[in-house]
């Protein structure tokens, strides 16, 4: 079990490195010379050099990236270009918009898939069922942009329901949002636990339970929903990565300050650092969550702890 | 054994669905002028005239029998612009699930076969990768690489590089399926080298879950080229894109509701054709594959 788990870190640290060597190259692929993005178009020569020294860019490349890494390692993602903000301190004002969005989204995919997914699995065949088969299609195809647009459209101008930008009146701001960027996920955990449920019906266990009378409301709760769960752990792994690329679209559209937003007001500003320091930081949640999911996993089911 | 699939594939009502759909865009991409007479030219939004020849403003026009899906704020045909979108959109959607098909196929069989540091290598590349959710690492490399001026190449190009670690983990697991076969071991033992293994056993039967999974993709493609093009860092005008138009339709949704609602519905129909198509094809591929076993 330890021994498993030390492994798997290894792994990510292994990974998290190749991805900042890959990041760090790719920022001096740049078109332009950094010291001149920093002092502006009119600097001189004494300047930029003076620049170059400050910001070690006269070194040579390795010694940079080891500069750089360091940095990381301290938390320290360097200053917007625009702002002149520390980037760790963009990213913790922006965090807890985007963990609540998240969180509600999480919690909506999750009563979606176990609920519903469960339901239609079930009773497949069922007039439920091919609808549910159909949305979820149609869930999956919808682009964020698209569906936030129409949610604004519908919930905000025309029926006036729901505050369509920011988050000023608290946390009904996040209804409409939460529910956008839940479609897609939501339909894979729909599909996905449905897939399990009908599985799952199908092990001789169940089989033998069903034809000892069992009510249905048992069998699912304590033979299929149960151990269809495991996939739906694993599948939350994933889908968190997935979320954190939906936030630069959702929080656009509906004004919030978050991770994504940020992210998305980077790009039209072309803030390169507050760029590479957020993906840095969506790639290392992205292992850690990795790392968990595989621990959690193992813990569920003790099959799975044979490597 | 081939056949099986294919023949169970094409009496699903589902898959007739999104085929019938997906011919129609694809006719739409290739030939547009077979359906609006309008050039290329004519419908990208800087060249288009506010008013018509008689004087009066033809900006913003609803819906009419004239004006199908009504003009935009430059005096547009949007029908026109939404057909020729359809040609963009099929570029890069159906270009980069192509690559990304036979660029994962190639190091999914290579990383099967090889096993060891190759496959170790591969592996971990393909988990960096799909580490960056495909937005985020698009906008990575969409602003530090590429300049102001962007090219549908060049989002595909960038699509593909992002994308191929998907087909090459579903290579990978097929071809490891097939290779722990008794019949490999037979084909092996009488003397079959490596490519005759691959081209003969391995191929064919990684090929169905990688078309499968490659129709779906293009889906995603497609609705992930808009999606880019929507925040600003994909296509820009003169491109004539259903994001562009999306985007451009923003500040007037209120008032001109059509200028939204004729892209989006086709972006919809394209991407849900897409990802039927592939439901339905890993669908009748894994009924197969479980019947054989």
């Amino acid at each position: 079990m330890a021994v498993f788990v030390v492994r798997r870190m290894g792994g990510a640290v292994v990974t998290f490195l190749v991805a900042t060597v890959v990041i760090f190259t790719l920022t001096f692929a740049l078109p332009g010379d950094p010291a001149r993005v920093i002092a502006g178009r009119k600097a001189s020569e004494a300047t930029l050099a003076a620049i170059r020294a400050k910001y070690h860019l006269d070194q040579s490349l390795p010694t940079q990236y080891a500069r750089w890494v360091g940095r990381l390692l301290r938390g320290d993602l360097g200053e917007s270009i625009v702002s002149r903000r520390a980037v760790v301190s963009i990213l913790r004002d922006a965090l807890p918009v985007t963990m609540t969005l998240m969180a509600a989204t999480v919690l909506i995919e999750l009563v979606l898939g176990a609920g519903l997914g469960v339901l239609v699995g079930m009773r497949r065949g069922g007039a439920l069922d091919r609808a549910v088969v159909v949305l979820c299609v149609l869930g999956i195809a919808s682009p964020l942009f698209v569906l936030a647009s129409l949610a604004q459209y519908l919930f905000g101008v025309r029926w006036g329901l729901l505050p369509v930008a920011g988050v000023d009146d608290g946390l009904i701001g996040y209804v409409l949002p939460s529910m956008v960027l839940a479609t897609i996920g939501g339909s894979f955990a729909v599909r996905l636990m449905r897939v399990e449920t009908l599985d799952q019906l199908n092990l001789p266990h169940v089989r033998t339970a069903r034809s000892k009378g069992i009510s249905e409301r048992q069998l699912t709760r304590n033979h299929v929903a149960r151990n269809a769960m495991t996939a739906l752990v694993t599948f939350f792994g994933l889908e968190i990565g997935a979320l954190l690329g939906g936030t630069v679209v959702v929080e656009r559209v509906f004004n919030l300050a978050g991770v994504g937003g940020v992210l998305g007001r980077a790009i039209s500003q072309r803030d390169n650092v507050v760029i590479i320091g957020f993906t840095v930081f969506v790639v290392v949640v992205y292992l850690a969550l990795d790392v968990l999911i595989d621990v959690v996993t193992m813990l569920l089911d003790p099959r799975t702890r044979v490597s | 054994m081939t056949g099986t699939w294919l023949r169970r594939l094409l009496r699903m009502a589902r898959f007739r669905v999104a085929a019938g759909l997906v011919l129609v865009v694809t006719v739409l991409a290739v030939v547009p002028a077979a359906v609006v007479s309008l050039s290329p030219a004519d419908v990208a939004p800087t060249d288009c005239s506010v008013r018509a020849a008689d004087g009066t403003y033809q900006d913003r026009l609803p819906p009419s029998s004239t004006h199908w899906f009504g003009t935009d704020a430059q005096g547009c045909e949007v029908f026109a612009q939404v057909v020729w979108g359809t040609r963009t959109s099929l570029y890069i959607g159906v270009g980069s699930g192509v690559l990304i098909a036979v660029l994962g196929t190639m190091l999914g069989l290579i990383a099967a076969i090889s096993g060891g540091r190759v496959d170790a290598l591969i592996r971990r590349t393909c988990d960096v990768t799909l580490g960056i959710p495909l937005v985020v690492g698009a906008i990575l490399l969409l602003s530090l690489l590429a300049g102001e001026q962007r090219s549908p190449t060049e989002i595909m190009l960038v699509l593909t590089l992002l994308g191929w670690p998907g087909a090459a983990r579903i290579a990978r697991g097929a071809a490891r399926l097939v290779l722990v076969q008794s019949y490999i071991e037979a084909a092996r033992a009488a003397g079959a080298g490596n490519v005759h293994v691959t081209m003969r056993h391995v191929l064919p039967n990684v090929l169905s879950s990688v078309v499968a999974y490659s129709s779906l993709t293009v889906g995603l493609l497609i609705a992930a080229e808009s999606t880019l093009t929507y925040l600003g860092i994909g296509l820009q005008v003169p491109s004539v894109s259903w994001g562009l138009m999306i985007e451009g339709a923003q500040r007037s949704y209120a008032t001109s509701p059509h200028l939204i609602v004729f892209p989006s519905v086709m972006l919809v129909i394209t991407v849900t054709a897409f990802v039927l198509l592939g439901d339905a094809t890993r669908d009748a591929v894994d009924a197969h594959i479980q019947v054989a076993r």
